[in-house]
């Protein structure tokens, strides 16, 4: 479980450079599509799957929809990158599904990475 | 408190219909989370997140959660940067962002805003009235109408020249925490005089009631002109703002800026040369063209007898955009690499200087961590010092954080006694009320909780944030 | 949301298989991503090749497949939608699929009229690109967003050795998305990746001369520009679109939130979220037809999801392609 254990390494280490400003919100597709969920925001995808990887949530359907509801559209990065942040948050979510479909494909039930 | 989540669930659906009820724990936990640099832990998940589109379905919320004895706790952006956002006891979140209708009413002089409306979205419809908004928080983009008129921020704006958003405000639909909707204030473009309700609501921090739709006047968009100057050091700034003061000449709507090490990170992060010195940053502003260019000369002369190294008028959209975004975005380019722990410093203007280097010196002293580093830039013309820890590095336990934020919030406050001031921006619950408590005696305190005992008889709304829990 | 983790975990195990058993993400038997060439006699070897990766042709069929689960949507239920994506991949099993979806014939010919007009465009700018047909593979992209690791990295290196067996320096993607997998994230998994790879709005853009010259006729319409996202956040190309437009003598117009700042169409979550992914395009179209009611596009999914609002709303959806495939055959009137 190298591979995953240094995956899980590297997405902890970055999602914790997001300090929850929120400014990525009102910019996300699926946020203004959902009238102003904020789980359907950068913001809400980063922390979910931060405290997933931490063992607070678990690989439930909320969390599923959450992560492969992006659109990986990279509206948000722009409102990021201008606030001085820059976070690579598509490629963030889509190391995070990767962690996630092995388990998903095989449909394990255990949800610990 | 044994709640049923999945009868919670019920019966708030009934309520707002069961795609507007949310119990899943990834949803609670995004609505937990706050600004504030330590994890979420399970006292602070909600059991549930609701979210109504009318004052009536909040109303029906606050009834049953009073019924019930369950918490609720008001969600507007989660933006507070004293903690006021994050739930301190398990109860429900109540999301205003369902309720973000604008509407304007040119003919009556005044517009009506749903509170849960983002206060960027509401400037560009105003703008389209060329009316101004005149609310200024930082976090614009994500900072709710209701939010900032329930805080009475001022954030960027300088009080001397545009005062607080609560001025502006005419009237307000709000639910007490009982469910009583009430209506307050007027829609005649005179504010009642005397003992009345708006009075008491704005600023009431989410204590007292849930906002739901804000009157405010319709004021048009004055003419601005920008000026960047650059001293030898801050003291050079701070001088000039308290001469601006004992010399009564007219404040600029924005009056920023930047200290010497500050300036440097930011200036070359939106690939600007790094200046010497410390950046002051103004915005004149007036409802006439020659008057603001009369206005903006004239400040000019004054800074000048400061002797800058340089004064000047930034005439060029592009390149104010720039050094304007240096300042604005300041807080993200020191964050990033690391955590910062900032203050609300806002002391009598004649003791300003005094006040800055006294915070400068409580920052580089800290006992919860050594080896802070000092940066401070903001509004220092309205004035705030801003002044900031900063520690290269995110990973500090999250114990150590919050000994930190208590550290510096409770040191600086310290200042805000000494020199007479009481804030402007952030609010005076949650991480403030030690200092509240100190300045102005516990018989204040003691009135606040008469207060809010009186309106709010089971401690429903947003309880932790009086109390001063973390 | 509710049963999403069983959604995806469906959908990412039929797409596995799929690309196991066929190479093809619709699992698909028959080739039927050359049937828009037919008769096009394009040279089935050369160093430079157009590749569509299927996306184009692909558009039909997956109308088909989901057209199939709204049907079944009362019946919802654990079972009952295993059942039917199970159904929906023996459909993708038959040789002849007959297109009953409503609107999956006319996406099919738009599509076929798309990649005949970029051809017709890259000729008209003297380029002429090989195809190849049978053995032109599917780019991997699907496995690549939904984060099947562990197939991706073999997969890149199949599609590489046969681009490379078959003499191929350059290639042409047709769409954003084939063109960001080649471009991007292919030589993340290849060392020394030597293919150059560029999209055909790049080329155009700089061969606007003789494009200009080729093109006859200049419609009568306006028509506004709906950017795809990869397009101009991921692969930078955002003149070019207007460049190549104005070649064809159109002065594009541009909607509320454009170039950088272009909003998703909502087409890439249309496969699990189809109700969230309507709600995404509904935003979009509206910001769309408030400027006018013919929109051009620059990639087959944002073609197929703006383009089910025409009829409804009374719009014109045209993907670039289109609109060269009608310039490029000398006609004088408007389009039809």
């Amino acid at each position: 479980m190298k591979g995953a254990d240094s995956a899980k390494n590297t997405l902890l280490n970055e999602i914790i450079k997001c300090r929850a400003c929120r400014f990525c919100v009102d910019a996300c597709a699926t946020y203004q599509a959902s009238e102003g969920v904020e789980t359907m925001s950068a913001y809400g995808r980063l922390q979910s799957l931060r405290y997933l990887l931490m063992g607070t949530l678990d690989l439930d359907d909320s969390l599923v929809y959450s992560l492969y509801s992006c659109l990986q559209c990279k509206q948000c990065e722009i409102v990021c990158e201008s606030k001085g942040q820059s976070l690579e948050i598509c490629s963030i979510i889509q190391l995070g599904r990767s962690l996630l479909s092995q388990k998903l494909e095989k449909g394990e039930s255990d949800a610990a990475i | 408190m044994n709640i049923d989540p999945n009868k919670l669930s019920k019966n708030l659906a009934k309520i707002v219909g069961k795609e507007n009820v949310f119990i899943d724990k990834p949803t609670s936990l995004v609505y937990a989370k706050d600004v504030m640099p330590w994890d979420v832990e399970d006292y602070n998940l909600p059991y549930a997140v609701v979210r109504p589109a009318t004052s009536q379905e909040v109303s029906q919320i606050l009834k049953y959660a009073n019924e019930e004895l369950i918490p609720i706790h008001i969600h507007g952006s989660g933006t507070s940067l004293i903690g006021l956002a994050r739930p301190k006891a398990k109860g429900i979140v109540l999301d205003t962002a369902r309720m973000n209708e604008i509407k304007v009413f040119p003919e009556r002089g005044y517009f009506e805003v749903g509170a849960g409306l983002h206060v960027a979205k509401a400037r560009k419809a105003l703008d389209a009235y060329k009316a101004l908004l005149p609310i200024f928080p930082g976090s614009q983009l994500v900072a709710t109408v209701g939010g900032s008129v329930a805080v009475n921020t001022s954030a960027h704006a300088v009080d001397a020249a545009l005062g607080k958003p609560g001025d502006y405000v005419l009237g307000l639909e709000a639910v007490l925490p009982t469910g009583e909707i009430v209506q307050t204030g007027t829609e005649s473009m005179r504010k009642p005089a005397g003992i009345e309700l708006t009075k008491f609501l704005i600023g009431s921090e989410g204590l007292l009631c849930v906002l739901t739709s804000i009157r405010m006047r319709l004021i048009p968009l004055p003419h601005l002109e920008n000026i960047v100057a650059f001293y030898r050091s801050t003291d050079g700034i701070l001088e000039r703002v308290m001469e601006m003061y004992r010399q009564r000449v007219p404040a600029p709507l924005f009056f920023e800026f930047l200290d010497e090490k500050a300036a440097k990170v930011s200036f070359k992060a939106v690939g600007l040369d790094a200046p010497d010195g410390a950046v002051a940053l103004m915005s004149i502003h007036s409802s006439s063209k020659a008057g603001c260019s009369e206005k903006a000369r004239d400040f000019l002369d004054f800074l000048k007898t400061g002797n800058p190294i340089e004064a000047r008028l930034v005439k060029d959209d592009e390149e104010w955009d720039k050094i304007w975004s240096s300042r604005s975005e300041v807080g993200n380019y020191l964050y990033r690499s690391g955590s910062t722990f900032g203050s609300e410093i806002t002391p009598r203007v004649d003791k300003l200087k005094d006040t800055y280097h006294e915070a400068k010196s409580i920052i580089l002293n800290l006992e919860s961590l050594k080896n802070s580093e000092f940066y401070s830039y903001g509004h220092i013309g309205a004035p705030t010092i801003h002044a900031s820890a900063f520690f290269p590095t995110k990973d500090i336990p999250n114990e150590t954080k919050k000994a930190l934020v208590k550290e510096v919030r409770e040191k600086t406050e310290e200042l805000n006694i000494k020199y007479g001031g009481c804030g402007a921006e952030w609010g005076l619950t949650g991480q403030r009320i030690s200092f509240i408590k100190k300045k102005y005696l516990p018989s204040y305190y003691d009135l606040l909780i008469k207060l809010k005992k009186a309106l709010d008889p089971n401690n429903i709304l947003n309880r932790g944030n009086l109390e001063g829990w973390m | 949301m509710r049963q999403s983790r069983a959604l995806i975990s469906e959908a990412l195990r039929n797409l596995k298989n799929n690309i196991e058993r066929t190479g093809d993400p619709l699992g698909l038997k028959n080739t039927y991503w050359t049937d828009w060439a037919e008769g096009l006699n394009l040279p089935k070897e050369g160093s430079t090749i157009l590749f569509t990766s299927r996306m184009y042709q692909m558009m039909p069929y997956i109308m088909q497949t989901t057209d199939l689960i709204s049907t079944f949507k009362p019946f919802l239920v654990m079972k009952g939608l295993k059942k039917v994506v199970r159904i929906g991949n023996r459909l993708a099993g038959e040789k002849i699929i007959r297109l009953k979806a409503r609107g999956a014939k006319d996406i099919k010919e738009k599509g076929a009229k798309s990649l005949k007009g970029i051809v017709a465009a890259l000729k008209a700018s003297g380029v002429d690109p090989a195809y190849l047909y049978e053995a032109e593979p599917y780019s991997g992209v699907l496995l690549y967003d939904l984060g099947l690791d562990e197939n991706i990295g073999s997969y890149i290196k199949k599609v590489y050795e046969l681009l490379k067996k078959h003499g191929v320096e350059k290639v042409i993607a047709t769409d954003p998305h084939t063109a960001y997998m080649l471009k991007v994230v292919y030589p993340e998994y290849i060392e020394g990746y030597d293919i150059e790879v560029k999209h055909y709005l790049e080329i155009l853009s700089e061969n606007k001369d003789s494009l200009e010259k080729a093109c006859d006729f200049i419609p009568r319409e306006q028509f506004v520009i709906h950017d795809s996202c990869i397009m101009t956040r991921d692969l930078g190309i955002v003149e070019q679109t207007r460049d190549v437009a104005s070649s064809l003598g159109i002065a594009l117009l541009e909607p509320e939130n454009t170039k950088l700042n272009t909003v998703c169409c909502g087409g890439p979550i249309e496969y699990a979220f189809a109700d969230l992914s309507e709600k995404i395009s509904a935003i979009r179209i509206k910001e769309l037809y408030g400027v006018t009611k013919n929109i051009v596009v620059n990639c087959p999914i944002c073609l197929i999801n703006l383009s089910k609002y025409e009829k409804q709303l009374g719009l014109r959806v045209l993907d670039m392609g289109e609109l060269f495939f009608e310039a490029l055959k000398n006609q004088s009137e408007s389009i039809q």
